[in-house]
């Protein structure tokens, strides 16, 4: 490994690297079956993948679900805490924090799966150039992310915040445009592996376009990190919304996102931490699960990796 | 050696202009007249004949590309201009917060390397055993925690709570601020500042303690099934010789990598835990800049931080060659 | 024989599991054997055998490995029961080990200096430089040029056989009183590999040590050892002296393994016979002998596939073999086996029950297999000069065998 080629080692930070992923590309795929049965013997996993059915039925049955609506106010029940009427309590101007946690895990699935397809089609082609065609593509898009990276990710985040305004659009829209980095440089890394297997070769000496090269012959074959690191960044960018949301650039009252909820608790601590601890249990437990199931997938995708 | 030291230097340059170049620009389509900042606050009715003599000052008149050359023309002197806020020297501002940064840097260091490190290792010496799954499932659980709710609970339990408990003095821990801002040799906390030290150093650290733990495990669990280990234990080594003599290095390999990379998440988890406990440092002063729109401070930290940022990187690639003699600096290296 | 004091090492019915997902694997059962002082004694098999499982029992270097019955006594005390700070003591000062693959075995984040004078810093309690002092002298003692220079290099800017000779001077610092070398030249480049055997014999004479020679290689075998025990499937089928094993084989699998090494002096015309079938799985194994299914000899239906057969003396006063029938292999050589191959070979594929009558006891001399491959091993470090003479490609022994 030479040094400025850290890709390799960022992959293995976040996924599989080009290192471990080398092995596993000449197999024959595991069969998904076979994928579904490690994977349902990781409990942690399991757990975690049971937490986010859960939470993506809430999210679509909010209304059903959720007792009060998120603006909806208890006359005179102000930071009380949980009761058989407000399961999480109220908070500071008595809206039902329960109801506003059910109807929050909307707004951060949404910012979460949205967000990160974006990053993933960018970080995709991105890298899918960098690392196919090389040359210049690939020196001008390395020294692009080496730009980026230099910037740090929150710093960057909230000033394109500041200029785009604090709607969920667009945390949507700096979350994705901001995340694409690690995801190129996977990408890319399994692209310069790959395009040197002999069936592409061989592909290529049949004299099929490149980008059906690209599409049909690696892509295939270099997905299994992407979604390894997909998965896992589902539940980063999830922090990273509750990270602007709580410096204050995030979506705007009365949108019941989680980072804003954690951030309004701030100066009543004291009296009552419940306005803490439900909304960030939730964005910890929704993470968390990303995690577990990330690295289910990981290990149930490859084996080998464990 | 050095002619790689300095080529990598050199290469901070373009990157830190870039990098610089994009957030001035991003930062001149802000919305808000930098003017009336200056002034003494958007929202007060201020002459215009006072606007206008400061715009003229400060340049804001001039087309953007002019703006954009004299930040450079002045910022290559290191001239990085005043707060448009409270007009206090940029230099002068990025001294006194780089230095409260630094003292909470050392200590999460310090307890990332300490317990990250020790915790991996007896995780992956101990594989499988009960400690080994709870290390595995509390550093998921760490990694997943925001930096901010981590900070409020660890206030809420050590600091809230105490005092509501009424627990004896000692065990109270102080929430928010920096305190006496009384230290020895730079780092060290005296008399009452550790109270305060304490919970910021611990939530800061938290993130990179667990992915450390997790990669030092990973690592590890690889040499421990190396040829040379059984070599070593073969020579009549004690089995913790074999792992720190001969395991420790080869384990920390991909480990240093990782803390050079890790580097940016850790700025960003600094500038969380500043923001949260109020500690006056470079991250709550950026974001408390992003808030004002006070562009020249804002610049300036992030010119420090970038810098910062490229530094380390390279002090961890020329450490990565102590740590292994395989690679040879500046060789077979094409960037 | 354990009264005999030139005995050093004799391990006594050595039986231990490895417990897999897919049931108990066997890699060491019922294995009995002594190494005597200055003599080289060869341990011979097929890749599972349990050979290196063997050797690495000794040294207590297979923590997954549970011992069940057995002990290995050194200078008379068991290593099993011994408490493990005594026992490291034993382990690199007593018996030192030389492993297979150097470029692995070695350290690459240390100088090779350090990892050879860590030995004497551990035993010795040397300082840090009377250590370095001294491995700089090892590596001289085992013909590496400019030692002090080597001293202070990486594994990784060493040759092979330099590696290797680094791993010998490491191995050799504290003066064990035996070697252990498991497959010590496999990794190594044909013309090196004779130039570190003879590295090798040159340091026991030098130290007065025994070694224990690891390999699935006959001609290295042929060439260095004094005694040999051929290992199949966790269990000692034959031992006795090298002279024995290679002129008067008395198990088939042994028989087999010389059958199949082409010799130098081979005109061309005679087959080389493999071994058919593949190794036996070591966690469901054949009943009775555990060769059955893949002996030209075996008396199928008969005793071979329900009895399993002891290791019992079949001539001399130390060679023994495991074989219900090793009396009757008395006059089968490789000749006539591989004759009588040839005869068969159309219908030898379809019929592997050979009927061991139709054999015929060979009345030529028998200075064949053992004694060629013997003197070209020994020959060989002179054959460096670009010479076409290898040692004799014994791998096919082992390639025969797990690949028919």
């Amino acid at each position: 490994m030479t040094l400025t080629d850290q890709t390799v080692a960022e992959a293995g930070v976040e996924g599989p690297s080009e290192a471990t992923a080398g092995p596993i590309l000449g197999e024959a795929r595991p069969l998904r079956v076979d994928v579904w049965r490690r994977f349902r013997r990781n409990k942690l996993a399991m757990v975690g993948l049971g937490f986010l059915v859960l939470l993506t039925l809430l999210a679509i049955f909010a209304p059903l679900v959720a007792p009060y609506g998120i603006t909806e106010r208890s006359s005179g029940a102000f930071r009380q805490g949980p009761s058989a009427d407000h399961w999480f309590g109220t908070d500071g101007i008595g809206r039902d924090v329960f109801s506003r946690v059910i109807f929050g895990a909307r707004v951060s699935l949404r910012i979460g799966i949205l967000a990160t397809l974006i990053s993933l089609s960018i970080g995709l082609v991105l890298g899918a150039i960098a690392g196919f065609f090389g040359g210049i593509a690939d020196t001008l898009i390395m020294r692009l992310t080496d730009v980026f990276l230099a910037i740090p990710y929150i710093v960057l985040a909230v000033a394109i915040a500041t200029v785009f305004g604090r709607s969920e659009n667009a945390v949507i829209l700096i979350l994705g445009l901001t995340g694409w980095l690690s995801i190129a440089r996977i990408v890319r890394a399994s692209f310069l592996s790959l395009r040197r297997m002999e069936y592409v070769e061989a592909a290529r000496a049949l004299g099929f376009s490149k980008l059906r090269i690209m599409a049909r012959h690696i892509l295939p074959n270099a997905l299994q990190p992407i979604i390894i690191y997909g998965t896992i960044a589902v539940g980063s960018v999830i922090l990273s919304e509750a990270a602007l949301s709580f410096v204050g650039v995030g979506p705007q009252e009365p949108t019941p996102a989680w980072g804003l909820m954690v951030s309004q608790a701030k100066g009543s601590l004291t009296s009552a931490p419940h306005l803490l601890f439900f909304p960030g249990g939730a964005i910890f437990l929704t993470v968390l699960s990303f995690v577990f199931v990330g690295d289910g997938l990981r290990d149930a995708l490859d084996p080998k990796l464990k | 050696m050095t002619s790689y030291i300095i080529r990598r230097l050199l290469l901070i340059v373009p990157t830190v202009f870039v990098a610089l170049s994009f957030l001035f620009l991003l930062f001149f389509l802000l919305p808000g007249d930098p003017a009336r900042l200056i002034a003494g606050g958007a929202e007060r009715n201020i002459d215009q004949g006072v606007l206008e003599r400061i715009e003229e000052r400060y340049g804001l008149d001039d087309p953007v590309l002019v703006q954009f050359g004299n930040y450079w023309k002045r910022t290559i002197q290191w001239d990085l201009g005043e707060s448009y806020l409270n007009r206090r020297s940029v230099n002068e501002i990025l001294g006194d917060r780089a230095v409260n940064s630094i003292r909470l840097a050392i200590w999460a260091i310090i307890i990332e390397i300490v317990v990250g490190i020790s915790v991996g290792l007896l995780s992956a010496i101990r594989r499988y055993s009960w400690g080994d799954r709870i290390t595995t499932i509390v550093t998921a659980a760490a990694s997943a925690v925001p930096v901010f709710v981590l900070g409020f609970v660890l206030q809420y339990l050590f600091a809230v709570q105490p005092n509501k408990l009424d627990w004896p003095e000692w065990a109270r821990l102080r929430t928010s601020g920096i305190g006496p801002d009384s230290w020895t040799f730079f780092f060290i906390p005296t008399g009452e500042q550790w109270r305060y030290l304490i919970l910021p150093a611990v939530t800061l650290a938290c993130v990179t303690t667990a992915l450390l733990a997790r990669m030092t495990r990973g690592s590890m669990l690889e040499v421990l099934r190396a040829d040379y280990m059984r070599t070593a234990r073969a020579k009549g080594l004690a089995e913790r010789d074999v792992v720190v003599k001969h395991g420790l290095r080869n384990a920390m390999l991909p480990v240093v990598t990782l803390i050079g990379i890790d580097f940016g998440t850790a700025i960003g988890a600094a500038v969380l835990t500043e923001f949260t406990f109020g500690w006056p440092g470079l991250g709550s002063q950026i974001v408390e800049s992003v808030q004002d729109r006070d562009l020249p401070v804002l610049l300036g930290l992030t010119l420090a931080v970038v810098i910062a940022y490229a530094v380390i990187n390279l002090i961890v690639d020329v450490s990565y060659a102590w740590f292994d003699p395989r690679i040879r600096l500046g060789k077979g290296e094409h960037a | 024989m354990a009264t005999d004091d030139r005995v050093l090492l004799s391990v006594r019915n050595l039986r231990a599991v490895f417990e897999t997902d897919d049931g108990i694997v066997h890699p060491v059962d019922g294995v009995s054997f002594d190494v005597r002082r200055g003599e080289v004694f060869g341990i011979v098999g097929e890749s599972g055998s349990g050979k290196s499982v063997t050797a690495m029992t000794i040294l207590g270097l297979q923590p997954t490995l549970k011992i069940k019955e057995g002990e290995i006594l050194w200078k008379g005390r068991d290593l099993l029961t011994m408490p493990e700070d005594e026992r490291r003591k034993v382990r690199g000062r007593e018996i030192a080990m030389i492993f297979q693959d150097p470029l692995t075995a070695l350290n690459p984040v240390h100088t090779v200096g350090k990892q050879i004078g860590e030995m004497a810093r551990i035993h010795e309690g040397l300082s840090r430089r009377a250590a370095k002092e001294r491995a700089v002298e090892m590596l001289e003692l085992v013909g590496i040029p400019e030692p002090r220079k080597r001293a202070d290099m990486y594994p990784h800017e060493f040759s092979g056989g330099m590696r290797q000779r680094a791993m010998i001077a490491m191995a050799i610092t504290c003066k064990p009183d035996l070697l252990i070398a498991d497959e010590p030249t496999t990794a190594l480049d044909v013309t090196v590999q004779a130039q570190v055997l003879e590295v090798l014999l040159a340091i026991k004479d030098e130290i007065d040590s025994a070694i224990i020679m690891i390999t699935h290689d006959l001609g290295v075998v042929a060439g260095m050892t004094d005694r040999v025990m051929v290992m199949y499937a966790g269990r000692a089928v034959e031992t006795g002296t090298t002279d024995e094993i290679f002129y008067e084989p008395r198990h088939p699998y042994t028989l087999g393994l010389l059958a199949s090494l082409p010799r130098l002096d081979d005109k061309g015309d005679e087959p080389l016979v493999p071994i058919v079938g593949s190794p036996p799985s070591l966690v469901h194994r054949p009943t009775g002998c555990f060769f059955h299914p893949r002996c030209r000899f075996a008396r199928v239906p008969g005793n071979c596939e329900t009895d399993d057969p002891a290791l019992r003396l079949v001539a001399g006063d130390d060679h023994m073999a495991a074989c219900h029938y090793a009396e009757e292999l008395a006059g089968v050589t490789v000749e006539s086996l591989r004759r009588q191959v040839d005869v068969t070979l159309e219908s030898e594929l379809a019929d592997l029950d050979e009927p061991l009558e139709r054999l015929v006891p060979d009345p030529e001399p028998r200075d064949a297999a053992g004694g060629d491959a013997a003197g070209e091993t020994g020959g060989n470090g002179d054959a460096v000069g670009g010479a076409p003479a290898g040692p004799p490609a014994a791998d096919t022994a082992h390639d025969g065998g797990t690949n028919p």
